[in-house]
Parts: structure tokens; C-alpha cells; sequence
């Protein structure tokens, strides 16, 4: 067994009312890739707030020791001194900031009192080579893709000389070929000698680079496996606590009536009014169907979604719901003619975050439960318990404010606020987004209910085994135009890639 | 051809230069602009000129040569201020010379300094202005001098500073005078409440030092407290109500600035405490006027804005001139208008 | 959920209730019926404006202008008073003065996309312009008996205006609370995007919040000129900043989504109960300033403090 890095003994943290962590003991070796896994809530990120310093050593019991010695973190420096270093799920770098400058952020103090700016921007290339991206040191940050924003926080955990690097959900705004990339550069560093922590829902990625697992499941640690017992279906029961059978709960339902086509959808590109990022796309979706749409980041998904509703403004194409030529110029009108979309980044424009569950669910129905200009606070509770209970939203009650729910509730509560609409189609851009398996599965679940009841469904997804797994059918993007489309039945993962790369073209 | 090019370069520059400043009002006729400012160009030794043609005909107007004053107001919104001005104008009218009046709604020494400096840029045959914290106004003062533009001050004085000359009655005195006033209204026992204008202005500090020097030796006066309602009425009314209740002994309000008295008045009228209560106030606004005559407030103490505006004027005229001004603190006096000379008192003064 | 709310306004209570027993022990007279209703007079002024501060604040939008929109009703008013027009068409004059200033603002800010803070510090400089031009400096005085009413006159020996800034809080929390229009406001504040794509037209909420901030600040201009019996050039000077604190003070968040009316009677009830306190309180003019500075960074450091408290959890 190779030499032991990190120790972290007994720990547990308690909040107000709750018990997050429950005497966990972990350990990290030399040189390897150990995936922590567990639904949310499970008391991972907790976890790893406590080993990068975020939470000091006197708010919780228990030991670390690296190296053998036993340390405490005050704060995040000392984390960081002691070889820690945290890459945290949503990019926290100053996008007009150039890309060196990111890199040393706070410790621009190491390049001289005036800083040296060409000592500087070499340190910075030699850490961007340890990632392999060819990037100009003084290139603006919000000029560059998420994927390389990732890699250059990679970059500037490194730079920190750490010995341990830790993961939260670094896929999470990345596809496929840039996840393949990031754990090659992965597997690389491990060569080095590095150890990775890497925190994903993304089982896949785990299951193909981890040389360890560890489940955690209501903040204690269930179990740990070495690669060579990985065992899919017994670690996700290990997970949710139960034993689950499908990923993926999809059923066959009869498919009728076309309800709603896109006809020679065109919209501009929001930097270059003369390039289109969506061009000449036409499809339909009928009542029962889940229609998948595929195709890399950039390939106009969002965007054609997005203008369907009227939030951005298109340049050509018609919809005809239920075969009637319809206008819609604002998501008034979308909302009005019976359409719901489910927004890609639910932070920035899904839900209020000031605002409880009840008063989220209703925010896109308000004249439903209004008499007399007024909001009915008893028809307004009906209405909002209805949904509140049917999807399960896991809070003590609906008066919570929305900013303090997980991810997958906080996508629920979205989602309740659509079906209230009482849409007939229904458009889901990446709705699993983050989410944990247990309620990714519920929203799956709920997604054939829905179909079931006759509702049409489009859903957005990079996940191809979900895309592939829950799709009648599946529309292929690729450059902002129709690539091409498979039936549910026979599409792989091969295939949605072919297409969306232009590779079968 | 030269002369005319010239002459538009320079009309120009001037322009901007008021531009800059953000020339609240502008009332000088655009047409002779670049004449004038083209005249003065070529002419240095334009003062001699200038005393020939006076001396032709002094208070002759549009033969082609009057000077450019400017009077940069510390607050232009304001009555007294306003009295000033067209003190100011009709001085201007009778010199036969232009006044250009910038100033801002607030009182803001920076932006009095700024509006001085603009005059210097622009090159202004003259200034007026009043010297509302003479640390301050004193080196923009001395600047205006050494870019050889006279400056006469009105109203407060900033004896230090290389000012041409000052017409006023200093805040002191004026502040004296009405302490004498209180004194006579109250036959020597009156306790006393202030309403200043703003926390920190001089011309308010230098009047309640006055006042408060004119009824030391008296055993029954007593000053209870000062408060402050930065000129708002509203404010005012608030701050002589508050002090109605804060002090019952209270029986005279002394208002520092134009806004205490009338505050007081009306808080007094309202509350039915008319003559019971002692205001006497400054400035003569149509306001402040009616309630003197029905008895609210005792009197006010007038200083005499149109004076010192017409007197800065004609003495700008003359240093321009190349005449002599022999004294240079020019005291306009106060009038104490009360019921008695309420009616009259504008024609005394003439 | 009742019985959180009541701890909730409670401690937001707190510091008032503190400084009217500590000023009443002290001074008596603070607690005597014509100081309560002096105070409840000059609560009553700050507090219709800051109604309006306070739907703008909602939304995460911002008015520096409504003191010049204040000074800009009660000239017009007053012009048009001087002038012998009848006293409500003078009132409706001021009024549209106003709301016109508002339109102006909304338009800029909505439809021009300029910065709330740019766009509304423009107009106030306009508008405070537009009533120095008409008045030359000097108030609108006298004004007819009939309208001094409107700021003079008392029923049960309470003026006017505080029946007035009830009426106008009453319904202000009522439509915040109750209607659709109340909710979407919150929510355009709390998240403009979401809002958007709920469909709620963020567009028309944020543009009639603007107006409605503008009448608001008219009104009070009117009635202020009624109370003064004339109208000021100087007028409401420096009440941006007044009403914006006492908004703040309670509990409204300045990036919006977040705050009540019933907040808002306490920041503004703060304000002026301060000021009042000074006077009886005999505080030296000199030191009034920090006094009031002090008191307020402790108002909502307070406040501050027990949010973070409940964020902790």
C-alpha cells in the first residue's frame, strides 16, 4: 500500500438542529484518485469545507494529520501552506483579470513590491503546460471557454505547490470531450504523485478514473471500495440507502398528436450579429413524446430553446401549436400558448432565491390565484401544496426561502412552478444539472408521468446516457443547425456523438 | 482679417471657459462678445482707454467699450442672495457694464472657488463675490489679483486676502445689532433659543458671536441652545417645536439666517404662542415682512444686499477706470425693520 | 410561522422602543400628547415618500431625484395657487409635474438602460433647475387658506398628514403583500431574470414603481408647501439621502427582493424620533451629527446581525 497522506480522524460537525458529519474517519494515499460519492446532503462538501480550512478547527471535533502530523487549520491559508488545495465547483476567479493574474491571485506578493510582470507571466505558462492548455498568460479570463476557465483553476491550485487537490464537481459545466480531457490531465498529475479528491454525480466519470470509492450517505462514511470491486448497482444503493434497480425509469407510453413544430428556426449569435447560432432548425414533438435534443456545448441548444420562448429575440422561423401558427414575443406570451421551459442555470434565471418555495411555485401562475386583484393566500397554499407534496420537496415547509434548499430541490420547486403553468409542452434544458442521483431519478420519474398524462416534453441534456436512456427520440445539434435525428431505441453513445461532432457527415 | 480671426478664436475660448464652469446664468449679450474680448487683446494698456471714454460719458451704453464682471453667488436660489444680484444688475445697468452671475443651489465653498477660478480663466474684467469661509476664498481671491482682476467682496469680508475692496456690514456687527434688538423687545429677560442655518458656516458663527457679545452684560439674558435647520424650513418648524417642548422657559427665538424666524413664526402662530415669544430674525422676506406686521415676529435685522450689490459694482467700475476708491471697507449698514418701520423702511433707505 | 414573524418585528422595534423610553425618562415632555403628535407630523412627511423609496428599493432600483421632485410639486403647486387657479387643479398640476419627472426617470432607466443611480442624479438636477427657474429663488407665498388646510388643519387635534401617510401605508403594504403586482415587484427585485422568464412583464412593474415614487414625492411637496404656507425653492433638499436611510433602517435590502412598508414606518418613525430626541434631549448642535450617525449604524447593525444569526443555522 502506498504511503499515507491525509488522515482525517473522527470528525464531527455539527449545525444548529443537525448533525452534518457523524464521526467520519478518511483516508488519502500517495499518487492516487479517490472519488468521495453520496447523494447531496450527505455531508461530502461539508466534509472537504473542513480539510481546505473553511470551517476553522474549533467549530467541529476530531483530528487531521498530514504526512503524519497532526495539523490544525485556522482558516483556508493555513490549508493551503499545509499543501491543500480546493477547486471549487462554481469558478470562483475574477473573469476580467488575465489568465496569470488569476493564477497568483493573492500571492502577486512573490513577484517583487512592484511586481515583475514577465516573471510572473512565465511562472504562469509553466503551470498552464502542467494542464496542457495553450492559452496566452495575459489573455482576459471571460474570453475563454468554461472548460479552459476550469483547467486554469486547476492550473492555479497547482501553482500552490499543493500535495493534495481536491474536486467539487469539476465536470459540472463541462461535456463530454472536455471531462475526457480534464481526467487525462488528471491521471497525469497522479503520475506526479498528486492526490486527487474528486467530489461528482457524474458516476460514470468516477467509476472510469477512480482507483478508490468512498460512499457517505447522512453525514457518516458507508463504505469504501477499491477499483477492483467497483460495483455500479451496489454503490448507488449504498447512496440512496436502498436499492434501486434502473438509472433510468422510462416507459413506454402511446405517443399521439403533433402539439407543437419549429419551422426554419434562425437566431443570431448574441457577439456577432452577422454569424447565427441557430440556423434553420425545424422539428416537432408530439403528446407522450420525450424528445431529446443532443449536441455539444456551443452548438445553439439553449439558445433555440431559449428563443422558442421569447426570451431572446430570433431572426426567422415560425411555431405552430397544435397546428395554429402562434406568436410569441416575450415568455408572457410562450406561458400563455401553453409552453414551460425549465432554464439551463437555475441560479441566474430559474428561481428567486429571497423567495419561499410557495412563492416560487406560483410566481409564473399568479392571475390563477388571484380574485379581485387580489392574491388568495388560501388558493395560493392549495395550489402550491399540490406540487409541493406530489414532487416530494424535501424542506420543513414551504415558507423556506429557496437559496437555502439543495440543488435538486431547489430544481423541483422550478419545476412545480412549470407544471402549474399547465403547460403542454414542456422544455427541460439540462434539468439533472448537479443534481443528486436519488432526485435525479425522482425527476425522471416525474418526467414520464408527465408524458404519461400527455404532456410533450423536450429536454436539453449533455448526459448521454441520460439523453439516450429517456429520449422517443432524439434531434442532434451541431454549429446551430439539424445534424440529424435517431430514434430512442436505436441511438448510442456513439452515434449523438458522431452526429454532434459532424464526424458522420 | 487677422483682427477677426482673432476675435472668434478668443469669443470661442471665452465661451468654453464659461462652459466649464457650468454658467448657471449667463446675461451678457452674445453678440458683442468677441468684440469686446478682442478689444481687450490688443489694447494692455486698456485702462487708460477706458478712463477716457468714462470720463465722456459714464453711464453711456452700447458705444462699443464696457467692462465684464462676474459674480460668482453662494447660493442662487436663495432671497437674500437673489437681492443681491439685482443689486448687482441694476449696478451693472447704471455703470453700463456686463455681469455674468454664476453660482450653484447649494452652499459649497469648492464650487465658490471653482466658479472664481472660471472667472479668472475667462478672464473677467472684475469679480464679486462674498468670502463665506475666508480660509478658503482667500487664496482664489489672491489669485484673481495676481491674474490683475480686482475683486470686491460683499456681504463677508476676508480682511487678509489681497481683496480690492469690501462692502458689508460685518456678521458680527450685524449679529450685535440684533442682540441690542433683543434686549430692547425683552427690556433685558429673555431666554433665548438660536436656529442657525448650517452647523459650521461662518457668516451664522460670526452673527451668534455677535449677538452673544451684545447681551453678556445683561444678568437676565441667557442663551438656552442653538439648533441647526440647514436653511430647510420644514426643518425649522420641526427644530422650534422641538424646542418649544425641550425648554417651556423659553420665551425669545433668535433666527441666525433667513430661514429661523419665519420657522418660528409659524410654529408660534400655530400654536396660538403669537407675541408670547420673542423671534427676531434676519433678512426681509415677503414672509418674514407679514409677520412682523401681525405682531409674530418682533423685527429683523436687514442687511442691505441691493446696496452692497450696486456699491461692488460701481467700485469694480472705477478701479477699471483707473480711479481712486480711497476706502476699502465700505460698511452698508444694517436697518432693524420692526412694526413700526415696516411699511417705510425701503424708502429710508433710498 | 405567525409567532417568528412577531419575534422578527419585534427586535426591529428595538432600538426605537429603547430610545423613546430612554429620551422619555429623561424629558417627560417627549411622551406629552403635542409632542407625539409633532413627531407623528414630521414621521408622516418622511414617511409617504419613503412608501415609494421603498417599492423602488423593492424592485432593486434606486430614485436620487425625489428631492428635487419634492421641491418641483409644491412650485408648481404653488405657481399655479399664485396665480389663483383653483387649489385641486393646482394639486393635480404638482402632481403631474411629478409624475411626469417620474415617466422621464422610468424611461431612462427601463427603456435606456441607464443606471438607476446616473439616470435619476440627472433629473435631479433638472428638476431642482426647473424650480429655480420659475421661482427666481423666492417661495410661492402667500398661498390660499383653502389649501394651507391640506397641511394645517387637524381632525381630532391630529393634522391631516398623518391620516394622509396611514392611508398611503395602509394600501402600500396591502399591495405589496396582497396583489399580484406586490409579488412581481419582489420578485423582478429579487431576481430580474427569473422574473422575465416567469413571465412577469419586469419592464412595466420596474416603470410604474418609478412613477409611483415620483407622485409620491409630489404629493409630499404639495402638502409640505401646505404646511409651510408657501412654497419653498429649497424644498426637500437632501431628502433622497433621509428617505433612502430611514428605507434601509427598515430592513429593505438596497439590492432589492427583500423589505416591507411596516419595515419602513419603523426606519422612518427612527429617523425623526432621533431628531426629536436631540432637541429634548439637549445634545449640543455639534454633536447631533454623530449621535445620529451612531444610532443609525447601530439600527442596522443590529438588524445585520440577526439576519446573520439565522443565516448561521
Amino acid at each position: 500500500m502506498a504511503e499515507t497522506v491525509l488522515k482525517m480522524k473522527h470528525i464531527t460537525k455539527a449545525f444548529p438542529g443537525v448533525k452534518a458529519l457523524n464521526d467520519v474517519c478518511l483516508e488519502a494515499y500517495k499518487g492516487e484518485i479517490l472519488s468521495i460519492v453520496g447523494e447531496n446532503g450527505a455531508g461530502k462538501s461539508t466534509l472537504m469545507k473542513i480539510l481546505s480550512g473553511s470551517y476553522a478547527c474549533d467549530s467541529y471535533q476530531g483530528e487531521i494529520e498530514i504526512n503524519g502530523k497532526k495539523v490544525q487549520f485556522k482558516n483556508t491559508r493555513q490549508s493551503e501552506e499545509a499543501g491543500i488545495a480546493m477547486i471549487y465547483q462554481e469558478l470562483n476567479m475574477h473573469l476580467d483579470l488575465n489568465v496569470a493574474e488569476n493564477l497568483f491571485l493573492g500571492r502577486w506578493g512573490q513577484f517583487g513590491k512592484n511586481i515583475q510582470w514577465n516573471k510572473l507571466h512565465k511562472a504562469a505558462e509553466s503551470y498552464l503546460e502542467m494542464v496542457q492548455l495553450d492559452v496566452d498568460a495575459t489573455e482576459i479570463l471571460r474570453n475563454l471557454s468554461a472548460s479552459k476557465q476550469q483547467l486554469i483553476s486547476i492550473a492555479r491550485a497547482l501553482s500552490s505547490n499543493p500535495q493534495i487537490l481536491i474536486l467539487d464537481e469539476p465536470t459540472a459545466s463541462l461535456t463530454e470531450t472536455e471531462s475526457k480531457r480534464l481526467f487525462e490531465i488528471m491521471l497525469q498529475l497522479k503520475e506526479k504523485g498528486y492526490t486527487c479528491v474528486l467530489i461528482s454525480h457524474k458516476l460514470d466519470e468516477v467509476f472510469a478514473y477512480s482507483d478508490r470509492i468512498v460512499v457517505m450517505r447522512d453525514g457518516c462514511v458507508i463504505n469504501s471500495h477499491e477499483r477492483s470491486e467497483f460495483d455500479q448497482g451496489l454503490i448507488i444503493s449504498e447512496m440512496v440507502g436502498r436499492k434501486m434497480d434502473n438509472l433510468y425509469p422510462k416507459e413506454e407510453v402511446p405517443i399521439k398528436d403533433e402539439i407543437m413544430r419549429i419551422e426554419n428556426f434562425s437566431v443570431p449569435h448574441p457577439q456577432n450579429a452577422r454569424k447565427k447560432i441557430v440556423e434553420d432548425v425545424s422539428f416537432q414533438v408530439r403528446q407522450g413524446e420525450i424528445l431529446g435534443i443532443g449536441g455539444l456545448v456551443g452548438a445553439g441548444r439553449s439558445e433555440l430553446v431559449n428563443a422558442i420562448f421569447g426570451i431572446i429575440e430570433k431572426q426567422s422561423g415560425n411555431i405552430y401549436m397544435q397546428g395554429q401558427k402562434v406568436c410569441i414575443r416575450n415568455p408572457e406570451e410562450a406561458i400563455r400558448k401553453g409552453i414551460a421551459l425549465v432554464t439551463e442555470d437555475r441560479k441566474v434565471d430559474g428561481f428567486v432565491g429571497g423567495m419561499s418555495i410557495e412563492q416560487n411555485i406560483t410566481l409564473a401562475s399568479l392571475k390563477a390565484i388571484t380574485e379581485y386583484g387580489m392574491i388568495k393566500a388560501l388558493k395560493e397554499k392549495k395550489a402550491a401544496l399540490r406540487y409541493f407534496e406530489e414532487l416530494k420537496v424535501k424542506a420543513p415547509d414551504m415558507d423556506v426561502h429557496l437559496n437555502t434548499l439543495s440543488g435538486g430541490n431547489q430544481q423541483k420547486v422550478v419545476l412545480s412552478k412549470w407544471l402549474m403553468t399547465n403547460p403542454k409542452v414542456l422544455i427541460l434544458d439540462e434539468p439533472t444539472r448537479g443534481i443528486d442521483v436519488g432526485t435525479k431519478y425522482e425527476i425522471y420519474k416525474i418526467m414520464v408521468d408527465l408524458a404519461r398524462q400527455g404532456m410533450a416534453i423536450i429536454m436539453i441534456s449533455s448526459e448521454l446516457p441520460e439523453l439516450i436512456s429517456m429520449s422517443d427520440r432524439i434531434v442532434v445539434l451541431s454549429g446551430g443547425k439539424v445534424a440529424g435525428e435517431i430514434p430512442g431505441k436505436e441511438a448510442t453513445q456513439e452515434k449523438v456523438m458522431e452526429l454532434a461532432t459532424g464526424m458522420a457527415m | 482679417m487677422m483682427k477677426k480671426t482673432l476675435a472668434i478664436l478668443l469669443s470661442m475660448c471665452m465661451s468654453a471657459a464659461l462652459l466649464c464652469g457650468c454658467g448657471d446664468k449667463v446675461q451678457e449679450p452674445a453678440a458683442s462678445n468677441g468684440e469686446e474680448a478682442s478689444a481687450n487683446q490688443e489694447t494692455p494698456a486698456e485702462p487708460e482707454e477706458g478712463e477716457i471714454e468714462t470720463e465722456q460719458e459714464e453711464t453711456s451704453k452700447g458705444d462699443g467699450e464696457s467692462y465684464n464682471f462676474t459674480f460668482v453667488s453662494p447660493l442662487v436660489s436663495h432671497e437674500y442672495w437673489i437681492a443681491v444680484e439685482n443689486g448687482i444688475q441694476s449696478g451693472a445697468d447704471e455703470q453700463g457694464v456686463n455681469v455674468n452671475v454664476l453660482g450653484d443651489t447649494k452652499v459649497d465653498v469648492d464650487v465658490m472657488v471653482k466658479y472664481i477660478d472660471t472667472a479668472i480663466a475667462a478672464q473677467a474684467d472684475g469679480i464679486v463675490t462674498m468670502a463665506l469661509s475666508p480660509a478658503a476664498i482667500g487664496p482664489a481671491i489672491d489669485r484673481a489679483t495676481a491674474a490683475g482682476i480686482p475683486v470686491v467682496l460683499v456681504d463677508t469680508d476676508a480682511p487678509d486676502s489681497t481683496r480690492a475692496a469690501y462692502v458689508g456690514t460685518s456678521n458680527y456687527d450685524a449679529g450685535f445689532e440684533a442682540g441690542t434688538a433683543m434686549i430692547e423687545a425683552t427690556g433685558g429677560n429673555a431666554k433665548i433659543g438660536i436656529i442657525r442655518g448650517t452647523v459650521g458656516q461662518e457668516t451664522d458663527n460670526d452673527r451668534i458671536k455677535g449677538f452673544e457679545d451684545a447681551i453678556a452684560n445683561e444678568a437676565g439674558m441667557e442663551i438656552l441652545t442653538v439648533e441647526a435647520c440647514n436653511s430647510d424650513m420644514l426643518t425649522g418648524t420641526q427644530k422650534a417645536q422641538d424646542m418649544l417642548k425641550a425648554y417651556p422657559e423659553m420665551n425669545a427665538i433668535f433666527g441666525s439666517e433667513g430661514t429661523g424666524a419665519v420657522a418660528a413664526g409659524k410654529v408660534l402662530e400655530e400654536q396660538g404662542l403669537s407675541g408670547a415669544i420673542t423671534v427676531i430674525g434676519f433678512d426681509d422676506t415677503a414672509e418674514c415682512l407679514d409677520y412682523i406686521r401681525s405682531g409674530v415676529v418682533w423685527g429683523t435685522i436687514v442687511q442691505k444686499p441691493d446696496f452692497m450689490g450696486r456699491k461692488a459694482i460701481e467700485i469694480l467700475t472705477r478701479i477699471n477706470n483707473g480711479e481712486e476708491i480711497g476706502e476699502t471697507v465700505i460698511d452698508s449698514g444694517v436697518t432693524l425693520v420692526t412694526k413700526d418701520n415696516v411699511e417705510t423702511y425701503k424708502e429710508d433707505a433710498e | 410561522m405567525k409567532k417568528k414573524l412577531n419575534v422578527n418585528s419585534l427586535i426591529k422595534v428595538g432600538p426605537l422602543a429603547l430610545l423613546c423610553i430612554v429620551t422619555g425618562i429623561i424629558n417627560p415632555v417627549f411622551f406629552s400628547s403635542s409632542n407625539l403628535i409633532d413627531l407623528a407630523r414630521s414621521i408622516s412627511f418622511l414617511l409617504i415618500v419613503s412608501v415609494g423609496v421603498t417599492y423602488v428599493l423593492l424592485g432593486a432600483s434606486l430614485d436620487m431625484s425625489i428631492g428635487s421632485v419634492m421641491g418641483l410639486g409644491g412650485a408648481i403647486c404653488g405657481l399655479c395657487l399664485v396665480n389663483d387657479w383653483p387649489v385641486w387643479l393646482s394639486i393635480i398640476m404638482g402632481l403631474l409635474a411629478a409624475a411626469v419627472v417620474g415617466i422621464v426617470n422610468a424611461v431612462l432607466i427601463v427603456n435606456c438602460q441607464i443606471p438607476a443611480l446616473i439616470a435619476t442624479l440627472g433629473t435631479m438636477y433638472v428638476a431642482r433647475g426647473i424650480v429655480n427657474v420659475l421661482t427666481k429663488g423666492e417661495p410661492y407665498y402667500p398661498l390660499p387658506d383653502g389649501f394651507k388646510a391640506i397641511g394645517q388643519g387637524t381632525l381630532w387635534s391630529i393634522p391631516y398628514s398623518v391620516f394622509i401617510a396611514l392611508f398611503i401605508v395602509i394600501i402600500g403594504h396591502f399591495v405589496i403583500k396582497k396583489t399580484p403586482y406586490g409579488r412581481s415587484l419582489m420578485a423582478v427585485g429579487g431576481n430580474r431574470e427569473a422574473s422575465r422568464v416567469s413571465g412577469i412583464n419586469v419592464k412595466k412593474i420596474l416603470f410604474s414603481s418609478h412613477v409611483l415614487v415620483s407622485l409620491l414625492a409630489g404629493f409630499v411637496g404639495i402638502i409640505m408647501a401646505a404646511r409651510l404656507s408657501s412654497a419653498q425653492p429649497n424644498a426637500g433638499e437632501g431628502w433622497e439621502m433621509t428617505a433612502v436611510a430611514a428605507v434601509i433602517i427598515g430592513g429593505t435590502s438596497m439590492y432589492g427582493g427583500y423589505g416591507s412598508v411596516i419595515g419602513t414606518i419603523l426606519g422612518c418613525a427612527l429617523m425623526e424620533t432621533i431628531s426629536n430626541a436631540m432637541v429634548l434631549l439637549h445634545v449640543s448642535v455639534y454633536w447631533q451629527k454623530i449621535t445620529i450617525g451612531v444610532i443609525m449604524v447601530a439600527a442596522v447593525g443590529m438588524d445585520t446581525f440577526r439576519l446573520k444569526k439565522i443565516a448561521a443555522r
